[in-house]
């Protein structure tokens, strides 16, 4: 099926690789509002490469963190991308696992989506070790104790099993058997990534905010709704930039009733650990103790966004009437994934609001060589992104298996879409 | 009285009544002299010496009495008596530790009534009553492993609760320097923690930096506005 | 007039459009019992872990209890960790000892000479921010971490006692459970090392550590050539983590640690549990002892005596 040579193939502006029809020629066509979207995202990727370089050659001096607050930024950006990833690809794979046929446009931009930003949150990693070519030895001395060594892994495997999973899709190698079995692969390797990732928080005694099993249920909600929320709006700016994808608004509200009921599982697993703590003498004194200083302290503002937008938020989507309105799902979902990111940051800054030894411990503040190595990654991901949903062929055919360009490749250039676009200017 | 003259009886009476009223009258002035003196024996185990030469007449205690300088000078001669001035009242404090028949301060009584060189094994006398202490002090167990209780710097054997520590001050002969307990008295340590490293922010990536984010800034505004 | 009419008929539109529901219960469940089946195979790695570990623990805390020796207890199950068998390269092969220390808190005075003292013998560099010994002082009645400060100017002073932490060497290391690469691990003779090249510098051992004991060098070590200890690594302690070793390469060779050598008033005592005579069997068989966090059950080798 690779090999066949169709009409198809010597089309202009497609470039064949491995499989799969790259659309050069769209991207080429691109208008000048992408090419200087694209230079922004350069330039601050540059910023980022600087800011890299910064580190490797002054060492972490550069860097907000001390002993204080070994961890910082970074670690709040693998939880944080980690996260959308899983949670994108759970409304994929419910296509497979539960028959939900709505969600059947969304496939490849959900997969790319996923396995970008794994890829994001394991450059956010590497980008924070002093020297990172010594990464092998986790793969030469690993501790099965420790559940570092299984988040690591499972982050990588997990965006090699995306991109494969991408290419499956996109290639139609293997017809539909294949991708069920990739997906049934992929939504449990979802699971496990944000649980390992969650373990590496709640499995350390020595750090009593965090050493608590809901830790695993409230990871798992947190990134089912934030990635739901930013599938959502990778969608639609999809939609603007790829008007070849088919979209329907249907599905939109589908997501939207998602991400509703994850959003209020969300909240409800945060004030359960909130009255856990709160209930007089019924958590350890330390806990307590660092809560209140989490509420009333520096790092208020970071604590009560979450709770103040992900409400907001779940009162956006809760109204029948409103929920398909796009500009409300688009509402409703940015602030969610704000709210959640404003949840990581603060459930880092949480530990380490006291040293094990009950000091008090200065705020932690990135630095700017942080912040800019953040926006960098970021930037290469957003990057990695927009030429990927035009030089890919993300949109999926209309057909009710996937197949790929070897049977029913649908001609590029025709829209046969029945639904009128969204008053949206053709870039 | 020159000598004994034997040949007249005559003479020898008057002699004989002379010589016992000699007797009676210096019996009577050493009564006159030993009755003051007869409260401080009451309980010493030792012999009259401190009838004449009672400690505390050179060596008063507590150390804020010795007013005045000895005939060589010397002022450093008080005594403070503090945690042993249980041991008895004046100068009877005094002779439980050191000996007073042979009148040497330099020679410490033992257990079983010995006598040990103030230069030798003086923590046995501690051990006398310390017995608790001594034995963790053998075993390494109370401070530091050194010689002896007392002469090597550890404790003052008149202030025993006071204690020498090497190198936090020195010791300025028979003054009292450091108090560690029973009562607790500020001191300055060592220097506090030392602090984090600053955080370093190089000036080539800050310029970098600004003009990358001055660069970007521009192009979102552009896109923004609508104009390119 | 128009833009509104689009705009009502798009709604209605949206409106008029139903949502596809394919899911069945069948469907529903058969992916459920799927993503169950996969999850609990996903656990299958912790049991494999935890079950020489099961083995291994000892019969019961009744064994403690029923007048053996707590000490002699604690000695057998004391054990090497992760041990990969190499040598420390700046110290002698372990031998056959138990190391442990003692801290009287009835003589720490908090005059904070130890933890200098361990600075210069463990070329820790002067501008690296940390000191391997930490003093708290602490509130009398009580010991509340929280209330304890290390940022005191004046030591001995009344109605409150010195406590120096630092790391603890446990027998059940939380530090060592936690690095992801094997790069720290626990000698038979008990003392918790780090390998400076293995390191990975992810800090994972720092979150780990309830005592505060592992320090990272955000920046190089700096220490003065005129007093670096030619005995101990400097190099190759810039961006990693380091912590206190129990002076290993003075202790492997029969002299005491830099602390407790350093101490003016002998609060500190180390030798080696195997030996009943040694001066911490004395003391833990004689004094009252208590440890630090004992609740976390990381069984910490340095015991304080009151």
């Amino acid at each position: 099926m690779l090999e066949s040579t169709t009409k198809n193939e010597k089309q202009s502006g497609v470039f064949r690789l491995i499989g799969i029809d790259f659309q050069y020629g769209r991207l080429l066509k691109a208008g000048p509002k992408y090419w200087s979207f694209v230079a922004i995202l350069g330039t601050l990727m540059a910023v980022g490469v600087a800011a890299w370089f910064t580190y490797f050659t002054h060492g972490g001096s550069v860097m907000g963190m001390r002993d204080t607050n070994p961890w910082g930024l970074w670690f709040v950006n693998y939880m944080y991308y980690v996260g959308l990833a899983a949670g994108g690809l759970v409304v994929y794979a419910s296509v497979h696992l539960f028959g939900a046929e709505q969600f059947k446009p969304l496939a490849r931009v959900a997969v790319l989506q996923a396995a970008v930003l794994t890829m994001l949150a394991l450059l956010g990693i590497v980008s924070d070790m002093e020297m990172p070519w010594r990464a092998v030895n986790m793969l030469l001395s690993p501790n099965p104790t420790s559940p570092f060594v299984y988040t690591g892994s499972a982050a990588g495997l997990y965006m090699v099993l995306c991109f494969v999973d991408l290419w499956v899709l996109i290639t139609g190698y293997g017809g539909h058997k294949l991708a069920h079995t990739m997906t049934l692969i992929a939504l449990p390797a979802a699971i496990y990534l944000h649980t390992t990732t969650a373990f590496v928080l709640a499995l350390n005694k020595a750090k009593e905010l965090w050493n608590s099993a809901v830790m695993v249920p409230i990871f798992l909600t947190s990134a089912t709704a934030s990635g739901v929320a930013f599938l959502i709006i990778f969608a639609y700016i999809a939609k603007l930039v790829t008007p070849q994808l088919k979209f329907k608004s249907s599905m939109f509200r589908s997501l939207a009733t998602l991400l509703a009921t994850v959003i209020i599982i969300d909240q409800f697993l945060l004030i359960v650990e909130i009255i856990t703590v709160f209930w007089p003498n019924s958590a350890k004194p330390g806990h307590t103790v660092r809560l209140i200083e989490f509420i009333t302290g520096p790092y208020a503002w970071t604590l009560l966004p979450v709770m103040i937008l992900g409400l907001t938020s779940f009162a956006l989507l809760a109204g029948r009437k409103y929920r398909h309105v796009p500009l409300v799902q688009l509402v409703a979902s940015g602030l969610y994934v704000v709210a959640i990111y404003f949840k990581r940051y603060a459930l880092m800054t949480m530990g380490f609001s006291r040293t094990p030894l009950g000091q008090p411990v200065p705020m932690y503040v990135p630095s700017l060589v942080e912040v800019l190595l953040a926006v960098g990654i970021a930037a290469f991901g957003l990057l990695f992104l927009t030429i990927g949903i035009k030089l890919l062929p993300v949109e999926v055919p209309e057909d009710e298996h996937d197949h790929g360009p070897g049977e029913h490749q649908p001609a590029l250039t025709q829209s046969i879409d029945a639904e009128p676009e969204t008053g949206v200017a053709a870039l | 009285m020159a000598g004994s003259s034997s040949c007249s009886s005559s003479h020898s009476a008057r002699h004989r009544l002379a010589r016992s009223l000699v007797v009676s009258v210096t019996l009577a002035l050493a009564l006159l002299v030993l009755a003051p003196a007869a409260p401080a024996l009451a309980g010493a185990a030792s012999s009259g010496e401190l009838l004449f030469y009672p400690c505390t007449s050179c060596h008063p205690v507590p150390a804020s009495g010795a007013t005045r300088a000895l005939p060589n000078g010397f002022k450093g001669h008080g005594i403070e008596l503090e945690g042993h001035d249980v041991l008895g009242k004046g100068d009877a404090a005094c002779v439980v530790c050191h000996d007073d028949p042979s009148r040497d301060p330099g020679k410490l009584k033992l257990a079983d009534g010995s006598l040990v060189d103030i230069n030798g094994d003086i923590s046995q006398v501690c051990f006398r009553c310390h017995y608790q202490k001594y034995r963790d002090f053998k075993a390494g167990t109370h401070g530091k492993r050194k010689a002896s209780c007392v002469a090597s710097g550890c404790h003052d054997p008149h202030t025993p609760g006071y204690i020498f520590a090497d190198g936090i001050r020195p010791f300025t002969g028979a003054g009292f320097q450091f108090k560690v307990l029973p009562e607790r008295v500020a001191f300055r340590p060592l220097a506090s923690p030392p602090p984090a490293p600053p955080v370093q922010t190089p000036r080539g990536f800050v310029i970098f930096a600004t003009l990358g984010l001055v660069a970007a800034g521009g192009q979102i505004f552009r896109l923004v506005r609508g104009r390119l | 007039m128009s833009q509104h009419d689009e705009r009502t008929t798009r709604s209605e539109q949206h409106l008029a459009e139903e949502v596809q529901i394919t899911v069945t219960r069948r469907n529903f469940l058969k992916g459920a019992a799927t993503v169950a089946a996969i999850l609990a195979a996903g656990t299958l790695p912790a049991f494999f872990t935890a079950a020489p570990a099961a083995a291994n623990a000892p019969e019961g805390e009744a064994a403690g209890l029923e007048g053996e020796n707590p000490i002699g207890e604690f000695v057998k199950r004391d054990g090497p960790l992760n041990y990969p068998g190499k040598q420390v390269w700046y110290a002698d092969p372990p031998g056959k000892q138990k190391w442990a220390m003692v801290i009287d808190v009835k003589a720490c005075v908090g005059c904070r000479k130890c933890a200098y003292a361990c600075v210069r013998e463990n070329n820790i560099g002067r501008n690296s921010g940390f000191t391997y010994i930490q003093l708290l002082e602490m509130e009398d009645g009580a010991i509340d971490l929280e209330k304890a400060t290390t940022d005191y100017n004046e030591g001995g002073k009344p109605g409150k006692w010195y406590l120096p932490v630092q790391c603890m060497q446990c027998a059940e290391a939380p530090c060592v459970y936690g690095c992801p690469v094997k790069a720290t691990w626990r000698e038979p003779d008990g003392i918790v090392v780090i390998d400076y090249n293995k390191c990975i510098s992810c800090r994972n051992c720092m979150i780990a550590c309830p005592y505060y004991a592992r320090h990272f060098n955000w920046e190089e070590p700096e220490v003065p050539k005129n007093e670096i200890n030619p005995k101990v690594p400097l190099e190759e302690k810039a961006g990693v983590v380091e912590k206190c070793t129990f002076c290993i390469q003075r202790t492997r060779n029969g002299l005491k640690t830099a602390c407790t050598e350093a101490c003016p008033v002998g609060a500190r005592k180390f030798g080696d549990l195997n030996d009943p005579n040694s001066e911490v069997s004395v003391l833990l068989k004689t004094r009252r002892a208590f440890r630090l966090k004992e609740e976390l059950g990381t069984e910490p080798v340095i015991w304080y005596v009151g």
